[in-house]
């Protein structure tokens, strides 16, 4: 469970918001000219991403906006709050200890840290 | 008599010896009862053709497993006709044709390439009079992967080594690996509750379950590995008028499919499952339920460690610790893989990568419709036998079921957010005791004996991916959400079919990509007591 820092309202914890998926996902305009392609991927499709990830949360339970975060799905860490209309900010990226991104923490799966290349037998 | 053979001054590994023979015994006999009454649940009895399109001769006969659809692919002879689109529906079972698919025969005697001591009761007294000293691994070794495969499956899970294991062996696929980042059965696999069932509402879903079904009832045997089978049946309850009726429909639907479906009553309820609190008066009070019997839990690393000795007696390499970290191709068709223990070159990589299925199809830049969610379960201290069967509800949101150890294995839903961190928030699993003691106050006061998260991958329509792309030689089976464990070797059956023909069988192609381009979807949201 986190603790989220609504831009408008503070930190609160996590049971107060309701999770809004992939940020920056924009409607096909001309809609009626769209073909399924376009359609699947807006509708559907999602980057599903591991690692730095933007995200749409809403405050339900205080001042019900909407707001974006910067989270790293690989270790839930929540690296920046923006407001919605807002460009997600940049941000230096985490250390990773495997190749598929496992972080040092809380991926949870012990026996991949060890096969970083030059870390061998090494658990941060 | 234990008395007069200790008098006897037997040597004490003797007693050992018919102790171990007495409980293997019983193992088997809880694993093999429930085979003979599935024949009888069965609704449909047809002979059929085969999915080829041969005749099924006599022999083969009690091997198919059928189902029915609406088409006409089963009168036509030949792959491409059984093969081609076809849609799914209702109806009265005069009005379906039967399409079977090869079943897997309850004993084979294949040639194991690979020579491996079968498990029997022979050899357990022989070890149990020797002090357990000459078990072999269960599994060859592989350190180092070859330098070429003709397939490598990613993820060494249920799915990934059924898929591996039915790929040697129907389709004489033995030059092939299951490279697993971790150690296998140590993802999802072990991280379920292993809950089987087979009552999902559409027709397509009501048949790769099915399918599965089918095949755990005898896969302990097929697989020479004991995977503790129990058919113990599966309650979903309701607590409304409208998931009764919602219910209820399901259970016409499945009857129609020839699945194993019965709706209780509350008493019913009660009698089957009797620390069920039916108290009207409760704020979700339980006004019924389905029941399949046939459904049950199995263990579940004892499933992936059969596919894999199974697997790798056919001459399948599973190398654990071994994560990919890229796949080569070459004018838009897979080359080869590099992993951490080197590169190897192949022209079919099947991903069963679970929560990671978007991370590997990343990799060929393919998008899927894909997010992945932690999923928490927990088990209790363990406790004396109370609770006989497995009870799912979804509008107070829990699922359980006892362990053979007595260990309460509970589950319930997903946290909302995406993440692969394998752990979840301490609100959701609040969530699922809560409603865990609403259902069984006798509960109250047990302790949580520990808790864990797996990362599940849910597609939009609940259902899941078994699937082509466009890039060649590439294959994905994801998607399984929360309730993959039920569809392992049935999915690993279908999916071996897919990357060997490089064409879904009739089972698999609903399940494709593509139905989110057509708008075909297999919506089982809600619809077979999937919650999410």
């Amino acid at each position: 469970m986190f603790i989220i820092e609504c831009p408008y309202c503070g930190k609160r914890d996590q049971n107060e918001f309701s999770y809004g998926g992939e940020a920056h996902i924009a409607r096909p305009t001309n809609s009626d000219i769209q073909d399924d392609e376009t359609w699947a991927d807006y509708v559907f499709l999602r980057s599903n991403t591991k690692g730095v990830f933007a995200e749409r949360w809403m405050h339900a339970a205080g001042c019900r906006k909407w707001f974006n975060a910067l989270r790293n799905t690989a270790s839930d860490k929540i690296l920046a709050i923006y407001k919605q209309g807002e460009q997600p900010p940049q941000i230096a990226g985490e250390d990773l200890a495997t190749p598929a991104g496992e972080p040092v923490i809380g991926s949870g799966n012990d026996a991949t840290k060890v096969l970083q290349p030059g870390t061998a037998g090494v658990v941060k | 008599m234990v008395r007069l053979v200790a008098r006897a001054s037997f040597p004490k590994s003797v007693l050992v010896a018919v102790g171990q023979v007495v409980v293997y015994a019983e193992f088997c006999r809880i694993m093999e009862l429930p085979g003979t009454e599935r024949r009888s649940v069965r609704a449909s009895k047809e002979i059929t053709v085969s999915r080829t399109g041969k005749a099924a001769s006599a022999e083969n006969a009690p091997h198919t497993h059928q189902i029915r659809h609406l088409g006409s692919a089963a009168s036509q002879s030949g792959k491409t006709a059984a093969r081609r689109p076809f849609s799914w529906r209702m109806g009265p079972a005069s009005s379906h044709h039967l399409v079977s698919v090869p079943r897997v025969p309850h004993c084979p005697h294949f040639t194991w390439v690979f020579a491996m001591k079968r498990y029997s009761i022979g050899s357990l007294i022989r070890e149990g009079l020797r002090g357990h000293t000459g078990w072999e691994q269960a599994w060859r070794q592989v350190e180092t992967p070859k330098a070429s495969y003709d397939a490598v499956i990613i993820g060494g899970g249920g799915h990934g080594t059924a898929t591996a294991y039915y790929l040697a062996k129907e389709h004489g696929m033995r030059n092939i690996a299951v490279v697993e980042k971790g150690w296998i059965g140590g993802g999802n696999a072990g991280r379920n509750t292993t809950i089987i069932r087979s009552n999902y509402l559409n027709d397509a879903s009501a048949a790769i379950y099915q399918h599965a079904m089918d095949l755990w009832t005898t896969l302990g045997r097929e697989l020479n590995y004991n995977i503790m089978m129990s058919h113990r049946g599966v309650l979903n309850l309701a607590h409304d008028d409208g998931e009764a009726r919602a219910l209820k429909r399901r259970v016409e639907a499945n009857r129609l499919n020839g699945i194993d479906a019965a709706w209780l009553d509350a008493k019913e309820v009660q009698e089957f499952c009797p620390i069920v609190n039916i108290d009207p008066d409760i704020r979700y009070p339980v006004l019924g339920g389905t029941l399949q019997k046939v459904g049950g839990v199995n263990r579940h690393d004892a499933v992936v460690w059969g596919y894999a000795r199974a697997a790798s007696a056919l001459g399948v390499d599973i190398i654990q610790n071994c994560e990919v970290t890229d796949i080569r191709t070459e004018a838009g068709a897979v080359v080869g893989i590099e992993t951490t223990r080197g590169s190897i070159r192949t022209p079919k990589v099947a991903s069963v990568a679970a929560g990671h299925s978007s991370v590997i199809a990343k990799m060929v830049d393919v998008k899927l419709p894909i997010e992945s969610h932690p999923l928490q379960a927990l088990v209790s201290e363990p406790i004396k036998p109370l609770n006989p069967c497995v009870v799912m509800s979804n509008a107070v949101h829990v699922y359980c079921s006892q362990s053979d150890k007595g260990e309460l294995v509970i589950g319930a839903g997903i946290d909302p957010q995406i993440s692969y961190t394998q752990r979840g928030g301490f609100d959701v699993i609040e969530h699922q005791l809560a409603a865990l003691i609403e259902l069984f106050p006798i509960v109250s006061r047990l302790r949580m004996l520990r808790q864990w998260g797996g990362i599940v991958d849910v597609c939009p329509d609940a259902s899941a991916l078994i699937t082509k792309t466009k890039v060649k030689g590439f294959y994905v089976n994801g998607g399984w959400g929360t309730g993959g464990w039920k569809a392992t070797p049935g999915s690993g059956h279908v999916f071996a079919d897919l990357v060997a023909n490089d064409e879904p069988n009739e089972i698999a192609a609903p399940f494709a990509l593509d139905r989110f381009y057509s708008g075909k979807l297999v919506a089982e949201h809600g619809a077979a007591a999937v919650a999410h």
